[in-house]
């Protein structure tokens, strides 16, 4: 567990420095790719700081908007720049509105593009986990394994580890997967969300939860699987619409 | 693709999620092995670290003590300007909230302070709260104190519901906080 980082007089948060850099990492990875999936990769800058800036912006208003009272008679703490007044569900979906809206607006494949944020998406799922592992959220149940860490008196599993161990992988396999011909539009980015949820759903086996449903099982758990199960039938009715065109070719 | 390889990723498709749905069944936790809320530690969900030093108005301070209310426990120190500007906030919140049962407890790092200027900014600043005073630094470290200031949430059972490290701390944050631990009291 490592919070901040001290550089002299100055503190840096970690998680937010960790998160912020797997951020720019991701996007210049995503843009090197972009060509693969035939879409300008200054464009996809631009989609990318435009989301993080209404990402950023959604998430102080989602707050506000969730705890209006909070603010009464002290209105400057909207500009306040703790990232503890950020709601991250309401910012993430925020942004994917704008980010959405735009693209729609360019007229550009939604598909095409989200296989060209996949590298970006899967660098930001391994710097979360390295994010999670410096602030000390999302911790492990306590192994007896030689690799357990002492954490509070107890050996547990590195989960956060796990995770981003696993992201480096399925960043590594979308990158040297090539889109080929059999493969439609979001082949990619379909790849990436099985591999995500798939090892997700696997090592989250391992993580401590305070919340449980249905005699001890996990919820987070239970959101991987179904949309593991989702990205895997789009990917079978993809599959049957390449074969089912390529039956209908002409031959000869 | 041929017909024998589409129907043999269909049917890994379905494996992988009848595999997925044994394990989610498999590593279940049993709903009595949480052991993380008898285990003190300076982390979210975990049984804050107790301790008992003397405030600056000579008072015992123990934590254990208050179970049943919720607490703020800020880690301070006077030479820490984000520390001073939090301060007016904490105050405002307390004076808010002292009714309905929250206690602040300012923690002063006093191993890395001066005592005269704690005395001279608290009475500046008319602080009500208790000021415990760590003389030894032996809290800081129990809370693996990164830097300061930083504030730890604790619930009225004991649990630590949110640690902040850093501040400035805007009012409205704190009331967030507090109002979180308010609706948990039982």
């Amino acid at each position: 567990m490592f919070p901040t980082i001290n550089l002299g007089p100055l503190s840096i948060p970690s998680p937010e420095f960790i998160f912020l850099l797997g951020f720019w990492l991701g996007s210049v990875l995503a843009e090197r790719n972009a060509k693969r999936f035939k879409i300008d990769p200054h464009l996809l800058e631009k989609v990318l700081w435009i989301c993080l800036l209404a990402g950023l912006v959604g998430a102080r208003f989602s707050y506000i908007a969730r705890a209006s009272s909070a603010f009464q008679g002290n209105l400057h703490s909207i500009f306040s720049l703790n990232p503890n007044l950020l709601d991250p569900v309401g910012g993430f979906l925020i942004s994917a509105a704008v980010g959405f809206l735009y693209i729609s607006n360019q007229r550009i494949s939604l598909w095409a593009f989200l296989d060209s944020l996949s590298p970006f998406f899967a660098v930001l799922a391994a710097a979360l986990s390295l994010s999670n592992f410096a602030s000390g959220s999302g911790f492990g149940i306590s192994t007896t394994l030689p690799w357990g860490l002492s954490l509070w008196g107890e050996l547990r599993h590195p989960v956060q580890i796990y995770h981003f161990i696993s992201g480096l992988i399925a960043l590594g396999i979308i990158l040297m997967v090539k889109q080929t011909d059999q493969h439609k539009s979001g082949y990619t980015f379909l790849l990436f969300i099985s591999l995500t949820t798939g090892f997700r759903l696997f090592f989250s086996g391992f993580q401590e939860s305070a919340i449980l449903v249905f005699g001890g099982i996990r919820p987070l758990q239970l959101v991987y699987w179904t949309i593991l199960a989702i990205s895997l039938f789009i990917l079978r009715k993809q599959n049957l619409q390449t074969q089912k065109e390529k039956f209908d070719e002409p031959k000869g | 693709m041929s017909s024998y390889r589409f129907e043999r990723q269909h049917l890994s498709s379905i494996l992988i999620l009848l595999a997925g749905l044994f394990w989610i069944w498999f590593s279940r936790i049993p709903s009595d092995s949480d052991s993380s809320q008898f285990i003190s530690a300076p982390q979210e969900s975990f049984l804050a670290p107790d301790f008992n030093l003397t405030t600056l108005s000579g008072d015992n301070f123990n934590l254990s003590d208050l179970r049943g209310s919720p607490v703020i426990i800020n880690f301070w120190a006077s030479w820490c300007p984000p520390c001073r500007a939090e301060m007016p906030s904490l105050q405002q919140v307390f004076a808010e909230y002292e009714d309905l049962g929250l206690i602040i407890a300012a923690v002063n790092a006093t191993n890395q302070d001066s005592i005269s200027e704690v005395s001279s900014f608290v009475s500046q600043n008319n602080l009500a709260f208790p000021i415990p005073m760590d003389k030894t630094g032996s809290v800081s470290r129990s809370y693996n104190l990164h830097s300061l200031p930083t504030t730890v949430f604790i619930d009225s059972q004991g649990i630590i519901r949110k640690v902040i490290i850093g501040g400035p701390l805007p009012t409205a944050l704190i009331r967030v906080q507090v109002e979180k631990l308010i609706q948990e009291k039982p």
